[in-house]
């Protein structure tokens, strides 16, 4: 089973409605951007930030888990140094970048992904004249989570029949029986989607 | 939408998703790990068509921004959509459509699927991903190419297996392409 970001717990931070978050978020995002350079408010930021990964009773794990893959761009920034020599510039791009990722690791820490979802299919409400309807895309949500499980154990199954016949790093012939098993598995899943009424279904 | 759309759509989401769960491979003289995710954008643009493709990818993208971890290493929540990597994502999706576009265009002969890899897969995910990895880092545009190229050994060689694997899919299994 898939296991999402989402860290139960009671804090203010969970308590607060998913939209109002991704409002905060988007917000912050903005003035960050549009200040960009500004030192005292990165810094600032980027304090608030970590003093609300404690608010929201995360710990230094989820910190490390949030800064971890950005360890590789600082590594890029810090080697951009040595042609540029332009010390300010970094330190600024670093405390930007940390504050944003930050809080924005906090929203996901902190949110459900069922609340996070029902606003994703609020967002498309006025696709809906496009011919997007929110409860397909809640569907196609659902349906993408359980079949993630489902695709991996294909791969695995393919991969431990050709380890046992003796091949054992050929990646290359693992790929063409994984997608024809997908994809006749599609066939049964969209004939069982049209015998349930799928296709008469309006979405609405 | 049909049905068969829907499950494609969330087929190939899944497929590239699992793809990102399989451990990274380190290849001799290529400095990055090279993950079989990007595999998936390109699949997904060579077998189930432009319209399907491009909403698979966007899906995964939703399914990530929910806060799943679902992309290489386990990254995944709103995180990686403010951080450096952002453009490419967006590339992903747009990279699949234009993959599809040119396989409606000039047919799915290894040849032409390679090409539509290189061009999608790569030069499209390339066009949005360099620009926004120097804003972001605020470096110059050269930089971000050069740190960029460190995987381009990696994307070639995707780009020639996603096309034969593809061209044997389809020979496999017909439907595909429709």
């Amino acid at each position: 089973m898939i296991v999402g970001l989402y860290v139960p717990g009671e804090s203010i931070i969970h308590r607060l409605s998913a939209g109002l978050k991704l409002i905060a978020l988007f917000c912050i995002g903005i003035i960050l951007i549009v200040l960009d350079g500004s030192m005292p408010l990165a810094t600032l930021a980027m304090g608030v930030a970590f003093v609300f990964i404690f608010v929201a009773g995360l710990g230094l794990q989820h910190l490390w888990m949030a800064t971890r893959p950005l360890l590789i761009w600082f590594a890029l920034i810090a080697l951009a140094q040595i042609w540029f020599a332009d010390m300010q510039t970094a330190a600024n791009v670093i405390l930007r970048l940390l504050a944003l990722v930050w809080t924005a690791a906090i929203v996901t820490y902190t949110t459900r992904l069922t609340d996070m979802s029902t606003v994703i299919a609020r967002l498309c409400e006025p696709l809906r004249p496009l011919g997007v309807s929110p409860d397909r895309v809640a569907f196609l949500i659902t349906l993408t989570i359980r079949l993630i499980p489902a695709v991996f154990e294909t791969v695995r199954d393919v991969r431990e029949a050709q380890r046992a016949r003796g091949l054992e790093r050929v990646y290359l012939a693992g790929f063409v029986p994984v997608l024809t098993r997908v994809l006749r598995q599609s066939d049964d899943l969209s004939d069982a989607l049209v015998a349930r009424g799928f296709e008469r279904w309006d979405g609405s | 939408m049909t049905a068969r759309d829907t499950v494609l759509i969330a087929l190939f989401a899944a497929l590239t998703a699992a793809l990102g769960l399989l451990p990274p491979i380190l290849v001799p003289l290529v400095p990055v790990p090279v993950t079989a995710q990007t595999l998936g954008v390109m699949l997904a643009g060579c077998l189930i068509g432009p319209r399907r493709a491009i909403l698979a990818i966007l899906l995964l993208l939703v399914l990530v921004a929910i806060g799943l971890p679902l992309l290489s290493g386990g990254r995944g929540g709103l995180s990686v959509f403010v951080g450096p990597s952002v453009g490419y994502l967006i590339g992903w999706a747009l990279g699949a459509y234009v993959i599809g576009l040119i396989v409606v265009r000039m047919g799915s002969t290894l040849v032409a699927l390679f090409v539509a890899n290189c061009v999608g897969g790569i030069g499209v995910v390339y066009v949005f991903g360099i620009p926004a990895m120097a804003a972001v880092l605020d470096l110059p545009l050269t930089t971000a190419a050069l740190a960029s190229a460190a995987f381009l050994p990696g994307d070639l060689t995707k780009a020639g297996v996603a096309a034969t694997v593809a061209v044997a899919v389809r020979r496999a299994y017909p439907v595909a392409g429709r």
